[in-house]
C-alpha cells in the first residue's frame, strides 16, 4: 500500500458540545424513527432487498421500517478507516474516524466576475482550468462530484455530470467523487476503471425520511464495483427538517442509517463516507441558512456522533456556500468560523474550498485564499511542541530580563519554520511596505496566483488514458442523445 | 443580575496533556526562582524583599520563592464582580462566561482610500457612542477607541480617552498605565460610583517598567481589580517555540500577580495574553497569524484550568490585513473562535482592523455580529423531548412532509437561530435588486442609525464632575511641562 497524503493531524482531543447521555438520547431517537416511522425508498429492489432481510416493509406507500439490531449491526460492519487511490499515489488518502482531517473542493452552480460580482455561465474551459488550479493547491486534497461548476456553456444537463466528471479525470490528480443525477454515474465508473483509480458515490436523502431512485442506482451501481460511497443528509431546519438542533441530528441520523443499512446489505464492509449538509432555514426567505452559526453547532454534534459513537469517516459540506456575495469581511468570518468549528470538532473532510455564494458561485480566485486559511486550520490541528528544547528555559535564562532579545538566538532560526505557518496569498506587509507595493489586498495576490498556476501547469495523463477518456464521454453523449436529453 | 454575557455549555477546548501542563508551570517557576524578574520600582523591590524575594538591587531583579508564587495565585478569586454606571450593564467575570470587548486602534481609517488620519475628541466620542449601542460590547480596554486625539498633547490622551468613556460608554472598563493617568480614571471612578481595573502590562523579557508597577498599586489600593498582562513577540521578546514563550510569558504575569496579592491580598486579576509570533520577514508582531491561537488556547488551559483565574486576549481583535476583506473576516474570527471555545473570560475584539493602527465603528458593527454568533455557539445545543422532536418526525413522515407550518417550528426558531444585524442574508437576486450591498454597507447605516438615537443620560452634575477632572489633570501636566 502506498502512503496515504498527510492531510493535517490533529494533535489533541476534538471539542465536544454533546454529553454521553445526550448523544444516547439522540441515537434512540433516530432508532426509534427508524422503527416506528420508518423511511421511504423510491425502488421496487431496495424494497425487496429490505423486505428479504427483516425489515418491514409496505409496498404501497414505499416505506420500510428497520429493527434496530439490523441498524446496529449495519453500522458496525463499516470500516472506519479505509483507502482511496488517486491518479498520482501521492495523493492517496486514507479516510478514517481517526484525527487526519482534509479539506475539499466546494462547487458552485457557475462562477462570478470579481468586478461586478454578477454570475455567469462557464464554459468546459473555465472548467478545465478551475480544475488545473485546484489541482494544484496545497491545501486541497479531495473534491465532491460536480467540481467546480454546476452548469457550463454549450452542455446540455444530462452531459454536465460527465463532462465535469471528464475534466477531473484530466486535471485532478486527486480522488474524487461521482454524482447520483441521471446515470451518470456509469461514466464516472468506467472513466475511474479506465486511469484504475477509486472514485466515490453520492447517496443523499431527500428529506425527511426519504431515497430517491437516482441516489439509491448510484449507490447500487458503486457497490456492485466495490467502490466506497457517501451516504448524506441535507434537511433545511425548519423546511425539511425539525428547526431544533437535537431533532435535526434525530431526523438526519435516521435518514443516514437508513442508507447505510441499504448499502451495508449491498457489500458488508464497503467503505462508508457520513456527509452533512444540513443548514437551519432562513426564516426570511425560506432559502437554506447559508453561514449561519447553527451550521457550525449542528456539524459540530453531527461529527461528534458519527466520529465517536459510529466510528464513520466525515464529510461537513454546509461549511462550504456562505450567504455573503463576494469574498468580502463576512464572507471570511462566515466560512473561516465553520470550517475552524467543522476542523476543531474532529470532521474528517471539510467540503470548503472555493464555494462563494449559496450554492450558485465558485471562483478559483476564492479558492486560492481558501487554500490559506485551510493551512492556518491545519496548522492549528498540528497543535503544540513541548519538550526541553521548546521549553526553552535554558535560553530564557541566559537572555534574562531588558535588554535581553531573542532575535539573534540560533534557537529562533531553528525553531521559526517549524513554529509559524506561512501563507501564500494573505498580505503580510507592513502598512509602509503595502502602500508602496500598491495596496494590494489578499483577493489581488490570490488573482495573480491563479495566473501563475495556469501559466506553470503541467498536464500529467498520458495520452492513451486522454484519449481512453474522450471516448467514454463520446459514449455518453452517444446514450443521452439516444434518450433525447443531448 | 449581571449582563448574561455568553455562557458556555460545553468541555473547553484543551490542547495540551496533564503532564505539558505541568512542564509548563514548572519552567516558570524555576524561571521565577533562578532568572528572575526586573522591577523598575524601588517601593516594589523592598515589598518583594520583605516577603522572602532574593532581591539584587544593582540589577533590579526579584528572585521569586516557588511557595510565594502558588500562595499568591491561590489568593486570586476565580469570579468577580465589575460594576458600571447602570447595574444592568454590571459584570461578573469569570467561570464560563464570555464577554467582548472592544479593540482600539491608535487611527481612524478612510473606508474609501483606506489610508489613516488622526481622530478628533469628537470621532472618539462618536465611537464610544456606537460601541455603547452594541449588544455584544461588555467592557472596553484603556486606549478606546483612538490611541491618537487631534489637538490633544500625548499627556492627556489616556485622561481624554477615559473621559469619552466615562461621559458615553455606560459599561466597565480599564484605565491605562502611562505617565500617572490611572490617577484621574481612578478620580473619575468615584466621582461615578462605578468600577475601573488597572492596567498593569509587562514589558517582555521579564521586566516591568514604574508606570506599570504604579498603575496597579493605586488600583489595588483603591480596591480595584488589576490586569496583570504579558505581551511578548516570539522569536524576540520572547522564545520563538509556543511552548517556550508561554513559559516565560506566564512568568511575567505570575511576578505581577505575586506584587499585587502582596499590595493588596484577594485583589481580582484578569490574566492577559498579547502575545504574537514575529513576522520574520518585517520584524513587526505576526498579526492574524495563526500561532496567536495555539497561543491563546494553550494560555486559557493554563489560567482557566490550572490557576482557576479569569483570561483575557487581545491578539484575535485586529489582522495583518489593512482592509475590511475577507482577509481581516478570516484572520480575527479563526483567532477569535479559538480563544472564545477554549473558554476565555475575556476577547478583546470588536472594532480593531490592521495591527493596533486603526479601529472603524463600521468594522464594529460587524464584529458585534461575529461576537453574537460565537456567543451563540458557546451556548451550545438544547437536548430534551421536545428538542429531540421524535413524535413530530413521526407525524411528519417522509416527502411531502414538511416542518415549516408546524407550531414546533415557530415556537423554537428564535433560540435555535442567531440572527446577525449587519450581515447580507438576501437572495442573490435581492441583492442585485437592491444595489449589491455587502455587509460593510449595512454596517455603515447602522453607525449612522445608532448615532441619530444615541441617548446621552448622564446627569449633568457627573458630567460636570468629570470635565472638572480633566481640566485637574490638564493643569497638572502642564506644570509638568507635557500640556
Amino acid at each position: 500500500m502506498t502512503m496515504p497524503a498527510k492531510g493535517f493531524v490533529r494533535n489533541f482531543r476534538p471539542l465536544e458540545i454533546l454529553t454521553e447521555e445526550q448523544m444516547d438520547s439522540i441515537h434512540r431517537g433516530s432508532l426509534d424513527v427508524l422503527e416506528k416511522t420508518g423511511v421511504r425508498f423510491e425502488s421496487q429492489k431496495a424494497l425487496e432487498l429490505f423486505d428479504k432481510n427483516g425489515c418491514r416493509v409496505d409496498y404501497e406507500t414505499r416505506r420500510v421500517r428497520f429493527p434496530p439490531g439490523l441498524v446496529e449491526e449495519c453500522l458496525r460492519q463499516c470500516p472506519s478507516s479505509f483507502h482511496l487511490r488517486a491518479r498520482n499515489p501521492e495523493n492517496d488518502l486514507n479516510l478514517s474516524a481517526g484525527n487526519t482531517t482534509y479539506f475539499c473542493v466546494f462547487p458552485g452552480m457557475r462562477t462570478v466576475d470579481l468586478d461586478t460580482w454578477l454570475p455567469r455561465t462557464p464554459t468546459v474551459e473555465d472548467n478545465h482550468n478551475a480544475v488545473k488550479v485546484l489541482d494544484s493547491l496545497e491545501n486541497v486534497h479531495i473534491s465532491v462530484s460536480y467540481v467546480p461548476y454546476c452548469e457550463l456553456e454549450d452542455v446540455p444537463p444530462s452531459m454536465l455530470l460527465p463532462t465535469s466528471c471528464w475534466s477531473r479525470m484530466k486535471y485532478f490528480t486527486k480522488p474524487f467523487r461521482v454524482g447520483q443525477a441521471q446515470e451518470s454515474w456509469i461514466w464516472g465508473i468506467k472513466m475511474a476503471q479506465a486511469l484504475d483509480i477509486d472514485v466515490f458515490a453520492a447517496f443523499e436523502s431527500a428529506p425527511p425520511l426519504t431515497w430517491y431512485e437516482d441516489a439509491i442506482e448510484c449507490a447500487w451501481a458503486h457497490a456492485e464495483a466495490g467502490f466506497p460511497i457517501e451516504v448524506g443528509c441535507g434537511a433545511v431546519l425548519g423546511g425539511t427538517g425539525p428547526v431544533t438542533f437535537a431533532g435535526g441530528l434525530v431526523a438526519s441520523n435516521a435518514e443516514m442509517m437508513s442508507g447505510i443499512v441499504l448499502v451495508q446489505l449491498l457489500r458488508p464492509g464497503l467503505g462508508t463516507i457520513a456527509n452533512c449538509f444540513v443548514f437551519p432555514q432562513n426564516m426570511k426567505t425560506g432559502a437554506p441558512g447559508f453561514g449561519q452559526i447553527g451550521i457550525s453547532l449542528f456539524q459540530s454534534g453531527y461529527a461528534q456522533m458519527w466520529r465517536s459513537k459510529y466510528k464513520l469517516p466525515t464529510l461537513l459540506g454546509a461549511c462550504g456556500p456562505m450567504a455573503a456575495k463576494k469574498p468580502d469581511a463576512q464572507f471570511g468570518y462566515e466560512k473561516a468560523i465553520a470550517c475552524s468549528i467543522g476542523a476543531l470538532s474532529g470532521g474528517t473532510i471539510i467540503n470548503a474550498i472555493g464555494g462563494l455564494h449559496g450554492e450558485l458561485t465558485f471562483h478559483p480566485t476564492v479558492a486560492v485564499m481558501d487554500n490559506d486559511m485551510a493551512g492556518m486550520i491545519g496548522r492549528f490541528l498540528e497543535g503544540i511542541e513541548v519538550n526541553n528544547e521548546t521549553l526553552a528555559i535554558d535560553l530564557i535564562e541566559k537572555v534574562g530580563p531588558i535588554p535581553g532579545f531573542f532575535l539573534g538566538e540560533s534557537h529562533t532560526r531553528e525553531w521559526w519554520r517549524q513554529e509559524q505557518f506561512l501563507p501564500t496569498v494573505f498580505d503580510q506587509a507592513t502598512v509602509e511596505e503595502w502602500e508602496e507595493q500598491g495596496k494590494k489586498s489578499a483577493l489581488e495576490n490570490a488573482k495573480a496566483r491563479v495566473e501563475e498556476i495556469l501559466a506553470n501547469y503541467e498536464h500529467t495523463l498520458p495520452e492513451d488514458k486522454e484519449q481512453e477518456l474522450d471516448a467514454i464521454l463520446e459514449e455518453a453523449r452517444e446514450y443521452y442523445r439516444q434518450k433525447g436529453l443531448a | 443580575m449581571p449582563v448574561k454575557g455568553s455562557a458556555r455549555d460545553f468541555t473547553p477546548l484543551w490542547i495540551l496533556s496533564e503532564e505539558q501542563v505541568e512542564s509548563i508551570h514548572r519552567g516558570s517557576l524555576d524561571i521565577l526562582e533562578k532568572t528572575g524578574i526586573r522591577f523598575e520600582s524601588e517601593r516594589a523591590l523592598d515589598l518583594l524583599e520583605q516577603h522572602g524575594c532574593l532581591v539584587d538591587r544593582e540589577q533590579r531583579r526579584a528572585r521569586i520563592p516557588p511557595g510565594l508564587v502558588e500562595e499568591s495565585l491561590e489568593k486570586c478569586p476565580s469570579l468577580f464582580r465589575l460594576k458600571a454606571r447602570s447595574a444592568e450593564y454590571d459584570l461578573s467575570v469569570g467561570a464560563n462566561t464570555l464577554y467582548w470587548a472592544a479593540f482600539p486602534g491608535m487611527r481612524a481609517i478612510d473606508i474609501d482610500t483606506w489610508e489613516t488620519r488622526v481622530p478628533t475628541v469628537e470621532d472618539n466620542h462618536n465611537a464610544v457612542k456606537v460601541l455603547a449601542s452594541l449588544d455584544n460590547v461588555h467592557l472596553t480596554p484603556s486606549y478606546t477607541p483612538y490611541c491618537e486625539l487631534e489637538d490633544v498633547a500625548p499627556a492627556m490622551l489616556l485622561p481624554t480617552s477615559c473621559w469619552s468613556q466615562m461621559k458615553y460608554f455606560r459599561k466597565p472598563m480599564r484605565i491605562g498605565q502611562a505617565q500617572e493617568s490611572w490617577i484621574w480614571g481612578i478620580k473619575m471612578a468615584q466621582v461615578l460610583d462605578v468600577d475601573v481595573f488597572a492596567s498593569m502590562e509587562s514589558a517582555p523579557p521579564l521586566t516591568w517598567y514604574g508606570d506599570a508597577i504604579e498603575c496597579a498599586w493605586a488600583c489595588a489600593e483603591a480596591g480595584y481589580p488589576v490586569e496583570v498582562g504579558c505581551g511578548a513577540v516570539l522569536g524576540a521578546t520572547g522564545p520563538v517555540t509556543l511552548a517556550g514563550g508561554l513559559v516565560s510569558s506566564n512568568a511575567e504575569v505570575m511576578s505581577g500577580i505575586v506584587l499585587v496579592q502582596l499590595i493588596n491580598p484577594g485583589t481580582p486579576i484578569l490574566s492577559n495574553a498579547f502575545v504574537f509570533p514575529q513576522n520574520m520577514q518585517t520584524g513587526a508582531p505576526g498579526f492574524g497569524r495563526i500561532g496567536i491561537s495555539l497561543f491563546n488556547v494553550m494560555y486559557n488551559q493554563m489560567w482557566r484550568g490550572r490557576y482557576n483565574i479569569p483570561t483575557m486576549f487581545g491578539s484575535s481583535g485586529c489582522g495583518a490585513s489593512k482592509l475590511i476583506d475577507y482577509q481581516l473576516g478570516y484572520e480575527k474570527s479563526i483567532a477569535t473562535v479559538l480563544t472564545a471555545v477554549s473558554g476565555a473570560s475575556i476577547i478583546n475584539y470588536v472594532g480593531g482592523l490592521t495591527g493596533e493602527l486603526s479601529f472603524h465603528p463600521a468594522l464594529a458593527v460587524l464584529d458585534n455580529d461575529v461576537a453574537g454568533m460565537i456567543g451563540h455557539f458557546l451556548e451550545g445545543v438544547t437536548v430534551n423531548h421536545e428538542t429531540l422532536a421524535v413524535d413530530l418526525i413521526e407525524q411528519v413522515g417522509p416527502i411531502p412532509g414538511f416542518f415549516l407550518d408546524k407550531a414546533h417550528t415557530r415556537e423554537w426558531w428564535k433560540q435555535e437561530q442567531f440572527i446577525p444585524q449587519a450581515s447580507d442574508q438576501l437572495s442573490h437576486k435581492e441583492f442585485e435588486e437592491l444595489g449589491k450591498k455587502a455587509a460593510l454597507d449595512y454596517a455603515k447605516e447602522k453607525v449612522d442609525e445608532i448615532l441619530a438615537n444615541y441617548d446621552h443620560d448622564l446627569p449633568a452634575d457627573q458630567e460636570q464632575e468629570l470635565d472638572n477632572i480633566l481640566e485637574e489633570a490638564k493643569a497638572y501636566y502642564r506644570q509638568k511641562g507635557l500640556a
